[in-house]
């Protein structure tokens, strides 16, 4: 079990036809991760399994985006986001995230469960954009709590001003 | 063991199954891969292959949440738990996928497709038939929704223009109402109209009558009148004529004295004649004495039959001066008689004029009275066609009175079907 101490500013690629997969129980630890994300990566399956799945949180990434992301899937929905990962040796990589609770047979949220594709550049160059001034605006707060409110709120706005729900906006840059 | 994992599986948690040996040694890939590879007895190889079954089977019934752990290296089991996953992986993607999108697509967000990147072969295929379905299904929505704007436009449109429509007919409804109301005021004042045209034209009737008989009257004294001054006016002429014949004889009575005048100066001279004569004889008896006395005699009545026929002619000149006297006081006055006659004539005629220019009046207004009388005779029919067609108006009115009531009824019926049938179109 390693820990990322520092970010290199490395960017990894992943091929078009991969998937990358990871599955969490109800608390967010991980409880698999596939050959693909290993691969990337560059962890093993005894650096992940049994960790919260925020070890691989790249520091660029906004918390008012998994805020909304573990609200989501919470409620039962499925959620897109790009996110940026870390690797184990600092290096990052872009996805396109789109995780869903798993259900039982008898409709009970047992975990949560990942997949995630190459994103498109286009729609990154946007959402890069809006996490620039969602950082931002969590770095301007003192009180993190604060700050993750702000950002949340500046993301609210934004979407306002998309005129779309989050899911809607999100497939049209996708 | 075998009945743990299974259980832990059915919970959607994953398992280590290569079993707590292996945990020890998972830091390293290369010692791990080394240990499965060598260091697996047979009976952990047999649990491994066992449980990789149970997920297989589990996978089988529709969990598909349990994975193969602990595939790191190359080894043919490791590999063997890669593919398993890989292939639980893609089904499980291709499900989540497809439910998602669907799921969306159910609530018309077809925005949502499913994503082809990571899909291989019959999956990719699917989902492309997936995504074919959702763009269909948008295309139907948006038709089903364009029909439905189109279909609430319409029902507002025929809203709008149905509750025009209604709106009109009872404004008209009610301003017929008024108007039907006006009327039978109307014709009920026309009816009391109507009798006071019949009972003035009654009334004019009889002046026109009591005119015509006036004007009868004043013909006929104008025909007498006109033949009165005819006869006077003939008698006028006859008189005229009678004067010239007086005055005729006047003048006739005039030379008449005036030759017995001359006359009488003839019969005076003899009567001095003679007296001479008889002076003379006297003078002849006397010288004759006795002899002569007689002839004396004689000559004395001679004498005196001379002084009487002398007298007797001056008395007859005196009476002849006295007759031209008269006659020219006669043919003055005759004269004088003349001019009246004359100024009677005139005056006649003036009369006559007169009494033309009155027939002429009289026949004018008799010819008006007559007029008048047809005129009025007309009134007194037309008043009688006039009356009816009030009493129709009246009736009509009536009739148009009930109509309107009823129309107004009608309309408001109307509007409450067309309200119910607009809300039952635009609920659909």
């Amino acid at each position: 079990m390693s820990r990322v101490k520092t970010v290199t500013g490395v960017e990894r690629f992943f091929g078009e036809d991969e998937i990358i997969v990871s599955k969490t129980d109800l608390s967010g630890k991980i409880t698999y991760a596939n050959d693909v994300f290993y691969t990337i990566s560059g962890f093993t399956e005894a650096d992940v399994i049994g960790q919260p799945h925020s070890m691989i949180r790249h520091p660029e990434m906004p918390r008012a985006v998994f805020k909304l992301f573990w609200e989501t899937l919470q409620s039962g929905n499925e959620i897109f986001a790009y996110v940026v990962n870390l690797c184990k040796n600092g290096d990052h990589y872009w996805v396109l995230a789109h995780a869903t609770p798993s259900f039982n047979a008898r409709g009970e949220i047992i975990g949560y469960h990942s997949n995630r594709r190459v994103p498109q550049r286009e729609g990154l160059e946007v959402v890069q954009a809006i996490y620039r001034r969602l950082r931002e605006e969590e770095q301007r707060h003192s009180d993190p709590r604060k700050g993750l409110q702000a950002s949340f709120d500046l993301l609210t706005s934004v979407l306002n001003e998309s005129g779309k729900q989050y899911s809607e906006f999100i497939w049209g840059v996708a | 063991m075998g009945g743990r994992v299974s259980e832990e599986i059915m919970h959607g948690t994953q398992s280590n199954l290569r079993g707590e040996n292996s945990t020890a040694t998972m830091a390293d890939q290369d010692s791990a891969t080394e240990i499965l590879q060598s260091a697996l007895t047979a009976s952990e190889y047999e649990r491994w292959i066992e449980s990789v079954i149970v997920i297989c089977e589990q996978a089988a019934l529709g969990n598909l949440e349990p994975r193969v752990m602990g595939c790191e290296g190359e080894s043919p089991t490791a590999r063997m738990g890669r593919a398993i996953n890989r292939m639980l992986d893609l089904t499980d993607a291709f499900v989540r996928e497809s439910r998602a999108a669907l799921e969306h697509a159910s609530q018309q967000k077809f925005y949502r497709r499913v994503i082809l990147r990571g899909m291989l072969g019959t999956f990719r295929n699917a989902s492309n038939v997936i995504n074919t379905a959702t763009s269909d299904m948008q295309t139907q929505a948006d038709a089903i929704r364009a029909a439905e704007v189109r279909r609430l436009q319409m029902a507002d449109d025929f809203q709008g223009s149905v509750q025009g429509v209604i709106r009109n007919v009872i404004t008209s409804a009610s301003e017929m109402k008024a108007t039907a109301e006006a009327l039978t005021v109307s014709a009920s004042n026309s009816s009391d109209q109507v009798n006071a045209v019949a009972a003035a034209s009654e009334q004019t009737s009889v002046n026109m009558r009591t005119v015509a008989a006036a004007v009868e009257q004043l013909t006929s004294s104008v025909g007498e009148i006109t033949r009165q001054v005819g006869e006077a006016s003939s008698i006028a002429g006859q008189a005229v004529v009678e004067a010239k014949r007086t005055n005729d004889i006047v003048v006739d009575l005039s030379n008449a004295s005036e030759r017995i005048g001359r006359v009488a100066q003839v019969i005076s001279k003899i009567a001095g004649t003679t007296n001479l004569l008889a002076l003379n004889a006297t003078i002849e008896a006397a010288r004759a004495g006795d002899a002569g006395k007689g002839f004396a005699v004689v000559a004395s009545e001679v004498k005196d039959l001379a002084r009487q026929t002398a007298d007797a002619t001056a008395e007859i000149s005196d009476e002849i001066q006295a007759i031209q006297d008269k006659t020219k006081d006669a043919v003055a006055a005759i004269t004088s008689i003349g001019s009246t006659i004359q100024k009677i004539d005139n005056i006649s005629g003036t009369i006559s004029a007169s009494v033309g220019e009155q027939r002429a009046a009289t026949n004018e207004i008799s010819s008006n009275v007559q007029q008048a009388a047809l005129a009025t005779q007309d009134v007194s029919q037309n008043i009688v066609g006039v009356s009816g067609a009030v009493g129709q108006t009246s009736d009509a009115a009536g009739l148009l009175l009930r109509s309107t009531d009823t129309l107004t009824g009608e309309a408001q019926k109307l509007r409450s079907t067309a309200d119910a049938f607009i809300e039952t179109v635009k609920q659909g």
